[in-house]
């Protein structure tokens, strides 16, 4: 298979002249199949260049199908959805699915929400192709004979899901926007709400959860990580978030026998300069940690994979 | 019990809201957007629906984990601090709306006293008989959702159900029985219904469905259901809250041995049984304006 990044920012689209080489799009990656089946896994603002990739080249040989994964329902992973021009487009056929939150709302409601009347001048029902969707859980199937998914709920302020993608031979996986589980239990005997069973259970659960992480990336040909903070960032501020530090991602990367490892989603703030830093740091430290040569890098729009 | 009711039942349990006297904290703690896991665990455990619809979250609507959750801690590590508060302000919101209709046969103070009570008690028992600590709180939600299935009645079928509730008092019957004959389906089984519905299974779906006959519990979860079992009537012979069941009967020996307990363990602990009722329900008062 084939990996093409299409959107690599977290947050909000940043274009401007810092932000060229490593592309200013929310996220959107493009997984091809051998045999040319199209996956995409979600629908940020890049969704809409792939789009018209799709429908310049593909469409010459007859109708769209395609599979479109979301990770989680905030906006910049569904923002692009209503300029994918595919969906405007009759015979195409376009499956979407993704977690939702809590609520009544289902997959098909939120998506349609921001095609409406105060969002966007065309209404969903207007759109021509043939768009079904369906709530995912936390499961593993196969999504074709050859084709098997599995998604992982990961650490982030809404229901979000990774996905791990076996075909070809290859595994595939996407673990954003994700930040280590951790013990929101914790605390020391002298304060006033500490509860040691409460700590005790904490610590295992989040432990437990972590591990679940773990095996889910578990030797990955190539893994897209959440990357969006340093490890001091990180501690300083942005605990919570649902973003995770470089450095533990690298580390964990390693740990599960990770082949390749595109750190992913960055911050709005951060410019091309930053990232080409950053990305030297990354690189000589994991030179320094293994052996066995970890390829990790800063994913950017256009950046094509083959697995 | 006909075809209407029953889909009355249904249509209450679908959009059961959050006790109204827990509805001000919960609102007041998830509001605020410093909340923390701990003051989020704090008032979730003091509501039998809120807990209920947590652990629905976290065990039927997303995960496809081999064993269930049954901790709130585990819950709210696992989604996460703002699902939960967004979870508990939507229920908190949907008894703001019908808070006029609240309880009308079942007095809700004394129905949450009665709740707590009986969570409280089961843990104490499971203390006292060597439940590992990660364990007890198992005991608590045991004790805190099992009369759960009092809820839809009350909020249903009003009328009758006050009926129920005035016969057993007159002495004519348990108010299980009583129930059964002016409803025509008794609280243990309109909880299995609920318990069904949002996937509680487990110790906890036991407590809910087996508390006034611990012998048809499974053995894996015997102890769990006889010490909830136990508690219940302890709390109703002591007036801990109340919860419909005026005349309790005495608990039978052979439960209570073959949990490991006895009735002066329950007298000894009556005190800090009722004071931390106390400290939950001044806990609830709310201090700020909303």
């Amino acid at each position: 298979m084939k990996v093409r990044f299409w959107g690599v920012r977290g947050s909000i689209p940043t274009p401007g002249p810092d932000t060229v080489k490593y592309g200013g799009n929310t996220t959107c990656i493009e997984v091809r199949l051998n045999d040319g089946r199209i996956i995409i896994i979600d629908a940020g603002s890049g969704i809409r260049e792939l789009g018209n990739k799709l429908v310049a080249e593909d469409m010459k040989k007859g109708p769209l199908s395609i599979d479109l994964f979301i990770s989680h329902t905030h906006w910049d992973h569904i923002n692009g959805f209503p300029f994918f021009t595919p969906i405007f487009i009759p015979k195409n056929k376009i499956r979407v699915r993704g977690p939702v939150n809590i609520g009544d709302e289902s997959l098909k409601d939120i998506f349609e929400l921001q095609m409406s009347y105060n969002y966007f001048p065309l209404r969903a029902a207007e759109l021509a192709a043939t768009i079904t969707y369906e709530t995912l859980k936390e499961t593993s199937f196969q999504l074709y004979d050859d084709v098997k998914i599995t998604t992982r709920i990961l650490n982030h302020p809404i229901i979000d899901f990774g996905y791990r993608i076996e075909a070809d031979g290859a595994v595939f996986v996407t673990a954003y926007d994700h930040e280590p589980f951790r013990n929101l239990f914790d605390g020391s005997p002298e304060d006033d709400d500490y509860d040691e069973t409460a700590k005790l259970e904490g610590e295992k659960a989040a432990s437990l959860n972590n591990r679940r992480v773990h095996g889910f990336i578990h030797r990955a040909d190539l893994l897209v990580h959440d990357a969006q903070y340093t490890n001091k960032e990180y501690v300083s501020s942005k605990k919570g978030w649902g973003h995770s530090p470089m450095e533990h991602v690298l580390a964990g990367g390693i740990k599960a026998g990770v082949k390749r490892l595109a750190l992913f989603h960055h911050d709005p703030t951060r410019k091309d300069t930053e990232l080409d830093q950053i990305e030297r740091a990354v690189k000589n430290r994991a030179a320094k940690v293994t052996s066995r040569g970890i390829d990790a890098f800063f994913a950017r729009e256009g950046l094509e994979i083959e697995l | 019990m006909d075809e209407s009711s029953l889909v009355r039942l249904n249509r209450y349990i679908d959009s059961m809201p959050a006790l109204s006297i827990t509805i001000s904290k919960i609102l007041e703690v998830a509001k605020n957007p410093a909340v923390t896991a701990k003051d989020l665990n704090k008032v979730i455990s003091l509501d039998p629906v809120l807990v209920g619809k947590v652990l629905r979250l976290v065990n039927s609507a997303y995960y496809g984990l081999a064993n269930k959750v049954t901790s709130l801690v585990t819950a709210i590590i696992m989604l996460g601090i703002n699902t939960i508060k967004n979870l508990a302000l939507s229920t908190a919101v949907l008894g703001n709306m019908r808070k006029k209709q609240s309880f009308k046969s079942l007095n809700v103070d004394g129905f949450w006293r009665h709740s707590i009570g009986v969570g409280v008690t089961a843990r104490q028992i499971a203390g006292k008989i060597g439940i590992p600590s990660n364990i007890r709180e198992e005991y608590f939600i045991g004790g805190l959702l099992h009369d759960m299935g009092k809820i839809p009645l009350s909020e249903t079928f009003d009328e009758n159900y006050l009926k129920a509730i005035q016969l057993s008092d007159l002495g004519k019957g348990q108010l299980l029985d009583m129930e059964n004959e002016t409803i025509g389906i008794t609280h243990c089984e309109v909880g299995r219904m609920i318990a069904e519905k949002w996937n509680i299974t487990g110790g906890t779906y036991e407590c809910i469905r087996f508390h006034h006959d611990p012998n048809q519990a499974s053995e894996q979860h015997y102890k769990l259901v006889a010490a909830v079992y136990i508690a219940n009537i302890f709390c109703n012979q002591n007036q801990v809250g109340f919860s419909g069941d005026r005349h309790a009967k005495k608990i039978e020996d052979y439960i209570l041995s073959s949990v490991g307990i006895t009735e002066e363990y329950l007298d000894d602990v009556f005190e800090s049984i009722s004071s931390e009722i106390e400290k939950a329900s001044v806990f609830l008062q709310v201090s700020t304006a909303q």
